[in-house]
């Protein structure tokens, strides 16, 4: 009984963390790790770029934001990025694992109560 | 405790090292080189013209979001390369023409199996279809917004013909925005030459240009926005190396 209760415990302390890392890398919808193409398909303007094209009236500070929010970082997603295990790391596999877990532990508990029902029934 | 041992089989491979299984993407490699030749002009440059090439391998060029019902699926590129006539000597503004090529293998999302997906057959299909033309014909509605000392910024509309997936189409993209800078030293911060400035957005229709795959729409917009920058200057950058095309 106990067993079962710590696996359980422990699923669920899974499912939250991974819902936390989730809210905390930006609630995107698949796992992502820092990836050297992102880097390398377009740096950051430089800062003498930059004011230059807002002087001249090309650019806007939200647009340039924009362009900055491209960037190559880690977020735990809600759904897989793919194959690997770095990008099965998700929600959706926290929930599978804590799920099976705790389905494998609720298994053998009614085991366990069935085959106790039986010795005690048998004279 | 039977019933702990295939649970704690399974935590060992989800907090696995992630060192194996990785498979690594036929897609262009993580090289900011620029991997395309400029193309040469299609007709003769008259000779008021001034010509100027596409700075690549640096800053982000190209931009494009499109929805999804998890979230935008969003890239980029620094890799597109082409040429740009500008007007006459007194309207240099008033460019009559360029062309520019963006490689679809170099649209990074940040997914390694997303670009790869991306660049497949079932989408933009690289292999068939490895770059992304546009051919701009002339500019319309030109407009002065802005002139200080060393530059100039016109609002314009954009004509020409887009080529994707092996289609094209002739669009007209409005509210674009260019600046010609005369060369400075505050330009030469940036790249030498006289500079060009050329920004837009824009969307375009994926089936409009025969990317019929079945997530779209229910999983994929069929509208794809994209945000455009790009630098030119009358000098080639020495740094830019481009390799023959292929």
């Amino acid at each position: 009984m106990r067993t079962a209760g710590w696996i359980h415990a422990t699923g669920g302390a899974l499912v939250g963390g991974a819902i936390v890392l989730w809210l905390a890398t930006g609630r995107e919808g698949f796992t992502r790790w820092p990836d050297a193409r992102l880097e390398n398909a377009g740096s950051r303007p430089s800062a003498e770029e930059t004011a230059l094209l807002a002087d001249a009236g090309l650019s806007t500070p939200e647009e340039t934001a924009a362009h900055e929010g491209m960037t190559s970082r880690f977020a735990f997603g809600l759904l897989p990025g793919g194959p690997g295990v770095r990008h099965l790391a998700s929600v959706a596999t926290a929930c599978a694992i804590a799920g099976v877990c705790s389905g494998v532990a609720y298994v053998g508990l009614s085991r366990k109560a069935r085959d106790r029902g039986h010795r005690t029934s048998t004279p | 405790m039977r019933a702990f041992a295939p649970c704690a089989v399974m935590l060992g491979l989800f907090v696995g090292n992630g060192t194996t299984g990785n498979r690594t993407p036929p897609t262009a490699p993580a090289d900011a080189t620029p991997k395309l030749q400029e193309p040469a002009p299609k007709s003769p440059v008259p000779e008021d013209a001034t010509v100027y090439h596409t700075l690549a391998g640096g800053e982000a060029q190209v931009l494009f979001t499109t929805d999804a019902p998890l979230e935008k699926l969003s890239g980029k590129s620094n890799q597109v390369v082409g040429y740009a006539v500008s007007g006459p000597k007194d309207h240099p503004e008033r460019l009559r023409g360029g062309v520019w090529l963006l490689p679809v293998d170099s649209l990074a999302t940040g997914i390694p199996l997303r670009d790869e997906h991306l660049a497949g057959p079932d989408w933009l299909d690289a292999r068939e279809h490895p770059t992304i033309e546009f051919e701009l014909l002339r500019v319309e509605d030109v407009e002065q917004v802005k002139a200080g000392e060393g530059f100039s910024t016109w609002d314009a509309a954009l004509v020409g013909t887009m080529t994707v997936h092996g289609k094209s189409k002739e669009v007209r993209i409005a509210g674009a925005r260019l600046t010609l800078f005369a060369e400075s030293e505050k330009t030469k911060a940036i790249a030498p030459g006289d500079l060009l400035f050329i920004k837009c957005s824009y969307s375009i229709h994926l089936s409009h240009y025969g990317v019929t795959n079945k997530d779209i729409p229910k999983k994929v917009s069929d509208t794809v926005a994209i945000s455009e920058i790009l630098r030119l200057s009358t000098k080639v950058a020495e740094t830019q190396k481009t390799e023959p095309s292929k």
